[in-house]
C-alpha cells in the first residue's frame, strides 16, 4: 500500500503573542512545528504501515525550512519526504496549494491514501484535503476519527459531522483528513531522529512537477489576504426591566430591531 | 651454586616467567576485546598522575588507614629491589650489585618497611576479619595472598640472617636489625649446618616468590599490576568533561551507547581489573546508600568484569573481536541452540548482566570517581549504557520522556512556554542581550531552566540580578533565546537532543560574543563549562557564589554589616557539581561567615564526601521508587545537626532538600532551604 501524508509547517501559535500596542502577532523566534493536526496523520499512516505495511511518503509545500518539519515526520516513520519549494509556489492560496500539492502527489506515483490534518492551525480554512481531492478527482472523507477497516480496495471510517456520528465506507484511491480523535501521535524514537536527520529529502521545483506558473503561487490564487489583524469585539450589556412580560417581550424585540438582528 | 641446582633454578624461573607472561597476556586478550581509545597523549601529565596517585598514594593517603596501605605499597617495593641480591647472589657468587647489595642504607630502609607490611598485615587481617566494614568483602583469595606474603619476608628473614651468621659480619648488613636479630640466633650453629640451612631456606623461599607471581595475574590481586597503567591511562579532562561526545552523522554508526561488553573502551575494560576492592566507592555512593540496587564497586570489579572474563573467554576461543550485527551471520551456529556457549554469547548486557534499575539509579554524583584510589572512571560506563537505552533501544522512563519533549517543543524540561523565560526579571530592569544591542557587555548571565521556570530557583535569581545592580556590574541575560543547557539530557543518554541544544546555544553565544558567563545553576555551570567546548563553545563560566565573593573582594560590592539579621545555624550542603565536579568548596561557606548573627556548621558527610540530593543525572526528572528517597536522607543528616537552615547553592539541590524538608517534619519544625545570594541581597 502507498500512502501520501500532506504536511505543513506552522509556527507555533501556543507561543504566538499578540504585541498589545502594534495589535500585531510578535512572530519573532517562535519556532516552527509540524501543523499538530498533520502529525496525527502521519500517527494514522504510520499504525496503517505497522499493522499492513505500506510506503509512506511526506509531502509539503512551503519554504526551504520546512524539511525540519518533515524530518520530524521520517522520524515518526515516514519512509520518503519530498519538499515542494519554488518561488513560483509563494503565497498560494487553498485553491493553489491544492493545485500544487495535486501535481506533487501526481509525480509521486499512484497513492492508495492520501491523508491531510483536518485543518491547519494558522491558516484554519480547512480547504486544503477536498481542494486536493477534486483536483485528483478523488473520492474523500473529512474530519475522520477512527479507522475501522482497511482492505485493499476500501476503507472503513468514522467520522464527525454536525448532524453526528457517520460510518463510511470510501474505495480507494481516496483522500482523508484526520481529527485528532484518530490516535495520540508517537514521539519519535531517539534513533528514528538520528536517522531522519541524516536521509535525504527530495526537494522539487514547480517544473519538476509540471505545474504551470498560472497556476500556483500568487498567479494562481483567486484569493489574496490584505491584512492580518486581531478582530476587536466589544462587548455591551444592557439589563431589560419593564412592568409586565409582555411590555418586557415589546422592549426586547425593539431593541432587537434596533440593532438590525431581527 | 651447584650445576645440578643451577639447572633446576634456571628450569624453574624460566615456567614461572612463562607462566607469568601467560596469565597476563590472558588478561590482555580480554582487555583487547575494548574499543579503541586514545589515551597515550600529553604523557608528562600522564607520568605525574602516575607519581601522585601511584608513587605518592594521594587518594589513599586522604584517609586515615591509607597510610598502612602506603607503607605496604613501598614495602613491597623494596620487597622487590631487595629480591635481585637476594636471588643473584647466591646464583652468581662473584658479583657484586651496586647499592643493592653494598648499601647497608638500602638494608634499613628495606627492613623498616618490611616490619612494617608484618605488621600492616596484620591490622588488615583484624580489619577485614574482626572489623569488617561492609565495603570489604572476606575472601580464600586474600588469605592466601596474605599467607605467601608472609612466607616470602620471614624465609628472606630467615636465609639472609643465617648468611650473616655465616659471614660472621657483612658491611651492607650492617645496619639491618632484623639480620642481625637472626643472626644472633644462629650464633653457635656449625659452619657446615648454617650452609645446608641457608641452601633449604633459600629454595623455599625462591619457591613461595615464584608461587606468588604467577598468582598474582591470576587473581583479582591482579590489581597491583594493573593499576600503575590504569592511572597513568587516566582521563586527563576534568570530571565534568569527560563524556565523550558522538559523532551522530556519520552513517557507519549503526548502535550507539554500549549494549555489548566488547564495546565499552579497552580503557573501561582496564578499571574492572584495577579495581582494587576496596569500596570506597560504594561507601559514599547515595545509590548504593540509599537501597537502589546499583554498588558502583560491584558493578566494576564484579558484574562487568565476571561477564567479560565468561563471554571474552568464548569470543578469544572463537577468535572473535565483535557479536554486533555485522557478525551476526558468522555466530549463528554458535549462538541458536542450547549449548553453553550460545547461552553465553546470547546473554544481553543490559537486562541479563546490568539491571536498568541499576543504570538509572545513578545520579552521577562523582563520589566514586572522585574517592577511588586506582582513578576508576565510573560514570562514563553509566552514561554509555544509558545511551543504549535511550538511543538505540528507545527504552527508558515515560517521565524522562515526558521531561525530553518539553526540552524539544519549550526548550525547558518544565515545559513552560519558552517566550516567559525572562518573566522573572520583568521588574528589575535588566537587559537582554538583544536589547544591548551594539553596547559592549562583559558578563551573561545565565539563569538556566530552574532559575527561569521554578518558582523557587527565580527568587535566587532576583538576589543575584539585584546583587549584580548594586556592584554595578555590565551584564545582561540571553532572555528567550537561552535554551536549557542539556547537561541532564546528556547524562541520561540523549546525546541526539543535548546536541541540539547546545547546537542552538552556541550559536546564540558566539553571535553575541559571549565571553565570561556567571550562572547559579551548578548544572550549567559545569555543562557550559566542560561539555561545550568539544562543540565549539569556549566561555570562561563561573559560579555566582565565586563572582560575589570575586566583587566582595575587590571592593565592587560593599556589604553593610550592620543589618539586622536573626542569629541562625546553618547548615551547609556542598552540591556535587560545584563541589566534586569543580573542587569549589570554599566559596559559598565564606559568603555564609560574612552574614552576621550567622554560625555555619558542616554534615558529617561534606567536602568531597558530600552526599547527593538525589537530582543530578536526570534523576530530577525520573520517579524514585527503590529503596530510601535520597534527599530524605540528606534532610535527615542536616537536622541531625539542629540548624535553623540548610545552606546550598544549587537550585536542584534546594527543591530536593525543600520537597525532604516537607516530608520530614511539621510546619513547626520546618527549617528553610537558603542560597548564600539571598542572605547577601539583605545586606546590599
Ligand atoms: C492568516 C492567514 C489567512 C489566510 N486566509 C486565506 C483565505 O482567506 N483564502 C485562501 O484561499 N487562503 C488563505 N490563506 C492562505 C492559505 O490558508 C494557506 O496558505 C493555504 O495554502 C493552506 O490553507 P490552510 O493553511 O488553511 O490549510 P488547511 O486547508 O486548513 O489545511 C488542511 C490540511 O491540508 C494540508 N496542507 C495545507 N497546506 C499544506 C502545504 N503547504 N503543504 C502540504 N500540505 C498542506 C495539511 O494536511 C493540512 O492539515 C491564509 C493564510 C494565513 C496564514
Ligand atoms: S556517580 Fe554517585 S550515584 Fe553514580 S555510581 Fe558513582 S557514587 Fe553512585
Ligand atoms: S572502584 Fe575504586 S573505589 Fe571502588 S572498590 Fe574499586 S578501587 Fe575502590
Amino acid at each position: 500500500m502507498e500512502i501520501v501524508v500532506c504536511i505543513k509547517q506552522v509556527p507555533d501559535t501556543t507561543e504566538v503573542k499578540i504585541d498589545p500596542v502594534k495589535n500585531t502577532l510578535i512572530r519573532d523566534g517562535v519556532p516552527s512545528i509540524v501543523n499538530p493536526f498533520d502529525e496525527y496523520a502521519v500517527e494514522a499512516a504510520v499504525r496503517i504501515k505497522e499493522q499492513y505495511g505500506a510506503k509512506i511518503t511526506v509531502l509539503t509545500m512551503g519554504p526551504p525550512q520546512a524539511t525540519s518539519a518533515l524530518r520530524k515526520c521520517l522520524a515518526m516513520g515516514a519512509d520518503e519526504a519530498v519538499l515542494v519549494s519554488d518561488r513560483a509556489v509563494a503565497g498560494a492560496d487553498t485553491l493553489a496549494t491544492s493545485y500544487t500539492l495535486a501535481k506533487a502527489i501526481e509525480k509521486i506515483g499512484k497513492p492508495d491514501i492520501i491523508f491531510c490534518g483536518k485543518m491547519a492551525i494558522d491558516g484554519d480554512t480547512a480547504q486544503v484535503g477536498p481542494g486536493i481531492a477534486e483536483h485528483l478527482g478523488l473520492p474523500q472523507t473529512t474530519y475522520v476519527q477512527k479507522i475501522r477497516e482497511v482492505s485493499p480496495h476500501r476503507l472503513v471510517v468514522e467520522r464527525v459531522s454536525d448532524s453526528g456520528h457517520e460510518l463510511v465506507s470510501i474505495p480507494l484511491p481516496c483522500v482523508v483528513t484526520v481529527d485528532k480523535a484518530i490516535g495520540e501521535p508517537r514521539y519519535p524514537s531517539v534513533k528514528g531522529s538520528i536517522n531522519a536527520s541524516r536521509q535525504e529529502i527530495i526537494t522539487w521545483s514547480a517544473a519538476d512537477i509540471d505545474a504551470p506558473p498560472d497556476k500556483t503561487g500568487l498567479n494562481g490564487s483567486c484569493t489574496q489576504v490584505m491584512r492580518i489583524f486581531t478582530p476587536q469585539i466589544q462587548k455591551h450589556n444592557e439589563m431589560l426591566s419593564a412592568e409586565s412580560d409582555d411590555a418586557l417581550c415589546d422592549l426586547l424585540l425593539a431593541k432587537l430591531q434596533e440593532a438590525k438582528i431581527v | 651454586m651447584p650445576t645440578i641446582e643451577l639447572i633446576v633454578f634456571l628450569i624453574i624461573t624460566v615456567l614461572t616467567v612463562l607462566l607469568f607472561v601467560q596469565a597476563v597476556s590472558k588478561k590482555l586478550k580480554f582487555i583487547r576485546l575494548g574499543a579503541k581509545e586514545n589515551r597515550s597523549d600529553h604523557p608528562g601529565k600522564r607520568f605525574a598522575n602516575f607519581c601522585a596517585n601511584v608513587l605518592g598514594q594521594r587518594k589513599l593517603l586522604q584517609e586515615p588507614y591509607g597510610v598502612i596501605h602506603f607503607f605496604i605499597f613501598w614495602g613491597f617495593i623494596f620487597i622487590a629491589l631487595g629480591e635481585i641480591p637476594f636471588i643473584l647472589e647466591r646464583v652468581f657468587p662473584n658479583i657484586t650489585i651496586p647499592i643493592l647489595g653494598t648499601s647497608p642504607y638500602f638494608y634499613l630502609i628495606k627492613e623498616i618497611l618490611s616490619s612494617l607490611v608484618f605488621i600492616g598485615l596484620i591490622v588488615g587481617i583484624v580489619r577485614r576479619w574482626i572489623v569488617r566494614p561492609a565495603r570489604l568483602y572476606l575472601s580464600v583469595e586474600a588469605a592466601l595472598v596474605v599467607i605467601l606474603i608472609y612466607g616470602v619476608i620471614i624465609t628472606e628473614w630467615l636465609t639472609s640472617g643465617a648468611r650473616l651468621a655465616l659471614m660472621g659480619s657483612h658491611h651492607a648488613y650492617s645496619l639491618d636489625f632484623i639480620y642481625n636479630l637472626v643472626a644472633g640466633f644462629f650464633a653457635g650453629t656449625s659452619a657446615e649446618s648454617l650452609t645446608t640451612t641457608i641452601s633449604f631456606l633459600w629454595w623455599i623461599h625462591v619457591i613461595i616468590l615464584y608461587s606468588f607471581a604467577v598468582y598474582i595475574p591470576n587473581s583479582k590481586h591482579l590489581h597491583i599490576l594493573a593499576t600503575p597503567f590504569n592511572s597513568y591511562f587516566a582521563s586527563l579532562k576534568p570530571a565534568g568533561g569527560q563524556i565523550e561526545p558522538m559523532n551522530l552523522e556519520d552513517e557507519n554508526l549503526k548502535e550507539y551507547g554500549v549494549g555489548r561488553i566488547e564495546n565499552f573502551t579497552w580503557k573501561q575494560l582496564l578499571d574492572s581489573f584495577a579495581c582494587g576492592e576496596c569500596g570506597r566507592c560504594m561507601d559514599n555512593c547515595p545509590a548504593n546508600i540509599s537501597g537502589k540496587p546499583l554498588n558502583p564497586k560491584e558493578l566494576l570489579s564484579r558484574t562487568l568484569k565476571d561477564h567479560l572474563l565468561e563471554k571474552g573467554a568464548v569470543m578469544n576461543k572463537l577468535g572473535i573481536s565483535s557479536t554486533g550485527e555485522e557478525n551476526a551471520e558468522a555466530l549463528k551456529p554458535y549462538t541458536t541452540g542450547y549449548s553453553e556457549t550460545a547461552q553465553i554469547l546470547n546473554k544481553k548486557l543490559i537486562g541479563d548482566i546490568v539491571s536498568r534499575e541499576e543504570i538509572w539509579s545513578c545520579t552521577t554524583c562523582m563520589a566514586c570517581q572522585t574517592l577511588c584510589p586506582v582513578s576508576n572512571e565510573h560514570v562514563n560506563k553509566i552514561i554509555d549504557m544509558r545511551r543504549y537505552e535511550v538511543m538505540n533501544e528507545n527504552n527508558y522512563a515515560h517521565e524522562l520522556q515526558l521531561a525530553f519533549r518539553n526540552v524539544e517543543a519549550k526548550y525547558n524540561p518544565w515545559g513552560v512556554s519558552w517566550s516567559e523565560r525572562a518573566s522573572w526579571a520583568k521588574d528589575l530592569g535588566v537587559q537582554t542581550m538583544k536589547e544591548a544591542g551594539d553596547q559592549e557587555v562583559e558578563y551573561l548571565l545565565w539563569v538556566g531552566c530552574a532559575g527561569s521556570f521554578d518558582d523557587r530557583a527565580k527568587k535566587v535569581s532576583v538576589a543575584i540580578a539585584k546583587i549584580l545592580k548594586a556592584a554595578g556590574v555590565n551584564f545582561a541575560i540571553l532572555g528567550r533565546e537561552e535554551k536549557c543547557c542539556g547537561d541532564f539530557i546528556r547524562r541520561a543518554g540523549n546525546e541526539y537532543l543535548f546536541g541540539l541544544m547546545v547546537k542552538d546555544n552556541i550559536n546564540t553565544l558566539n553571535n553575541y560574543k559571549v565571553k565570561k558567563i556567571i550562572t547559579a545553576c551548578p548544572h550549567c555551570l559545569n555543562t557550559l563549562k566542560n561539555d561545550y567546548p568539544a562543540f565549539g563553545g569556549n566561555y570562561e563560566v563561573i559560579h555566582h557564589t565565586q563572582f560575589i565573593n570575586d566583587l566582595i573582594k575587590s571592593g565592587k560590592l560593599t556589604l553593610n554589616k550592620n543589618v539586622e539579621m536573626p542569629k541562625q545555624k546553618i547548615v551547609y550542603h556542598d552540591s556535587c557539581y560545584l563541589g566534586r565536579y569543580q573542587q569549589e568548596f570554599e566559596a559559598p561557606r565564606a559568603l555564609y561567615r560574612m552574614v552576621p548573627g550567622v554560625e555555619l556548621i558542616e554534615m558529617d558527610r561534606n567536602h568531597n564526601k558530600s552526599f547527593c540530593c538525589g537530582a543530578g543525572g536526570g534523576r530530577m526528572w525520573l520517579e524514585e521508587d527503590i529503596g530510601e528517597r535520597i534527599n530524605n536522607m540528606r534532610v535527615d543528616q542536616a537536622l541531625a545537626k539542629e540548624p535553623q537552615a540548610i545552606g546550598a547553592n544549587c537550585p536542584y539541590c534546594i527543591t530536593m532538600l525543600e520537597d525532604g524538608i516537607k516530608d520530614k517534619t511539621d510546619a513547626e519544625h520546618s527549617v528553610p532551604v537558603i542560597d548564600p545570594a539571598e542572605l547577601i541581597v539583605k545586606m546590599i
